[in-house]
């Protein structure tokens, strides 16, 4: 299943610009066909290209995301796990305090300071799933903070820097990636959401979720503009899920 | 040269401090080989932690002084420390498989001790070094071994690459704590030789800490018998175990079981190692499962006290009380 959905994915990759002049066109609401393989949408655009360079759109929010989120996340979750008592106190109440919020509210929140558009949505969604890398992180650390291999290092001379980097992270990657895979899809979701509110993406760049809302309007004329950015939705989102859910039964095999 | 003068290492539980180890003194020189041996729960592994600064966070040196090559170490900031470590003074565990970290082959973790410790050298200078120092450890193929896991390695060949790791540095003084409890006894056999051969071949002192009277006896010149925080007996070798004074190494030997004690019972010393809060800082440690215990040994902690051939911490052997107790004896004497 996961392999299928991977392949998908990578599908999905295939994202280097098919057709994405033909954005604009003539011919409106055409229905699918050989010329335009899924149709056009109400302004003749063409469906198909639509789709696939939204792909674009959400793989760039989702690895962007993935990787601001990660790196600060990590970053405090380190320091806060192998360091522990103020420093790690300091750090979990900021992050105790950011998880009190909705994590949309943040987004908007963000949103509305800054502006609308790709790189501000990926500010926002990057900084919305720091919590959960910086939790995670930190459970790692303390894991590790007082293992043998770790004061056999120390009585190396080893600096915390060399420690926290080179000895403990490695440890932690396998979860790391598995909570990076997971974090890609709810970004992926998140921007969706953000975009059918009209904060995310902005047109003419397409996005799955703007094709949702765009799609709403002709839901009687046109019902099929509708479903398949659904169904992409779903499928990138599965996707990065079944992949997260592997990875954890085969790197993991003790948690959950 | 490495030294440590009145160590006296707490534990904090509930705001107040127990002492895990009271006024350790010991010196070891070049091409010396120490023993420090007792119960678990005396000290012994407690206080190689402090001299290496990895003492766990509720623990902390409260007295005492600690030299190496002359050099004070006492206070000296985690990063000063840091330089030592790896440096001067290593420290072997007794766990080899947990020692090592299981993601980084043994190789790059032994070149990593010289890495540190020489930030500006090139990497082939690292591992021609690491090569090296295998080799001088009894490692076979040590290019093809470099490059492997330790969960590839047997406990023997891991316990040689955490001793490899040790002395890369050339360090003055490796502390060597139960290397050899997770070992089975033919790999202990070579392990120990291997120290030995590396303490007269470098000239790097070594500090064994065992519960092992038998190992002791085999490598080390000195000893120092630990009870409950305390040095209770320390000197040669050779005359501590064929002459033992205080009570309980004494019972330590006795319980040694030997060819020529079979079929018998063998010999304990009743009773445990007392914990840390119930320990009396006022009357002798050994007092409970002491066997010739009196009135006079409730007065204070008996001081280490030299009986000719070695130091010993009793009232019984200390000849001032010794001579106070004679003459309580001819006065109770004359009395009647």
């Amino acid at each position: 299943m996961i392999l299928f959905l991977f392949t998908v994915m990578c599908v999905s990759l295939v994202w280097t610009p098919y057709d994405p002049i033909k954005m604009i066109r003539g011919a409106a609401f055409q229905p699918a066909g050989a010329d335009h393989l899924l149709g056009t949408d109400n302004f003749g655009r063409d469906i198909f290209s639509r789709l696939i360079t939204g792909a674009q759109s959400a793989f760039l929010v989702g690895t962007f995301t993935v990787l601001i989120g990660g790196l600060i996340g990590t970053a405090l979750g380190s320091v806060a796990g192998y360091f522990g008592g103020i420093t790690d106190e300091i750090i979990m109440r900021v992050i105790d305090a950011q998880m009190a919020f909705p994590g949309v509210l943040i987004a908007l929140m963000i949103i509305s300071i800054f502006g609308t558009g790709l790189e501000n949505t990926i500010i926002a969604l990057g900084i919305m799933s720091v919590p959960r890398f910086a939790r995670m992180v930190r459970s790692g650390f303390l894991q590790y903070r007082d293992a043998d291999f770790v004061n056999a290092a120390k009585a190396r001379g080893a600096s915390p820097l060399r420690i926290m980097y080179i000895h403990i992270l490695p440890n932690i990657l396998s979860q790391l990636v598995i909570t990076a895979s997971l974090s890609f899809a709810t970004a992926i979701l998140s921007e969706t959401g953000l975009s059918y509110l009209g904060l995310g993406v902005q047109p003419p760049t397409p996005s799955w979720g703007m094709m949702l809302k765009d799609a709403q309007q002709y839901i009687y004329l046109q019902p099929e503009q509708l479903i398949y950015p659904g169904i992409m939705i779903t499928i990138m989102v599965l996707g990065f899920n079944f992949i997260g859910d592997g990875l954890r039964d085969i790197l993991d095999a003790g948690s959950e | 040269m490495f030294e440590v003068k009145d160590l006296e290492v707490c534990f904090r539980k509930k705001g107040s401090d127990h002492p895990a180890v009271t006024g350790l003194s010991y010196k070891v020189d070049h091409n010396e080989i120490l023993g420090i041996v007792g119960e678990s729960g005396c000290g012994k592994s407690i206080s190689s932690l402090a001299l290496m600064g990895l003492l766990p966070k509720n623990a902390r040196v409260t007295k005492g002084e600690m030299f190496v090559d002359g050099r004070r170490f006492t206070d000296f900031s985690p990063a000063n420390l840091a330089e030592l470590r790896g440096d001067q003074i290593s420290m072997i565990f007794q766990e080899p498989m947990t020692a090592l970290n299981p993601l980084i082959t043994v190789g790059r973790q032994i070149s990593e001790a010289y890495e540190i410790h020489h930030p500006h050298a090139p990497k082939e200078e690292a591992r021609e070094m690491t090569y090296e120092i295998m080799r001088k450890c009894g490692l076979p193929r040590v290019e093809q071994l470099y490059r492997e896991y330790p969960h590839q390695l047997s406990g023997g060949m891991r316990q040689r690459i955490v001793i490899a790791m040790a002395l890369i540095n050339k360090p003055e003084v490796i502390i060597a704590d139960e290397p050899t409890t997770a070992l089975d006894v033919t790999i202990q056999a070579q392990i120990l030789n291997l120290l030995k051969k590396l303490n007269s071949e470098e000239g790097t002192s070594v500090i064994l800490i065992s519960h092992d009277l038998g190992i002791i006896r085999e490598i080390c010149e000195n000893v120092i018998v630990m009870y409950a925080g305390h040095v209770v007996e320390s000197g040669n070798v050779d005359i501590i175990f064929s002459e033992p004074q205080h009570p309980y190494t004494k019972g330590l030997i006795a319980s040694i079981p030997t060819a020529a004690k079979k079929g018998q019972k063998l010999h304990t010393i009743p009773g445990t190692v007392p914990p840390l809060y119930k320990r009396s800082q006022t009357e002798c440690c050994f007092l409970d499962r002491c066997g010739c215990a009196s009135q006079c040994c409730r007065n204070g902690v008996p001081d280490l006290t030299s009986v000719g051939t070695h130091f010993v911490r009793c009232f019984k052997t200390d000849a001032r009380f010794r001579k106070q107790a004679e003459q309580q004896a001819k006065a109770a004497e004359t009395e009647a």
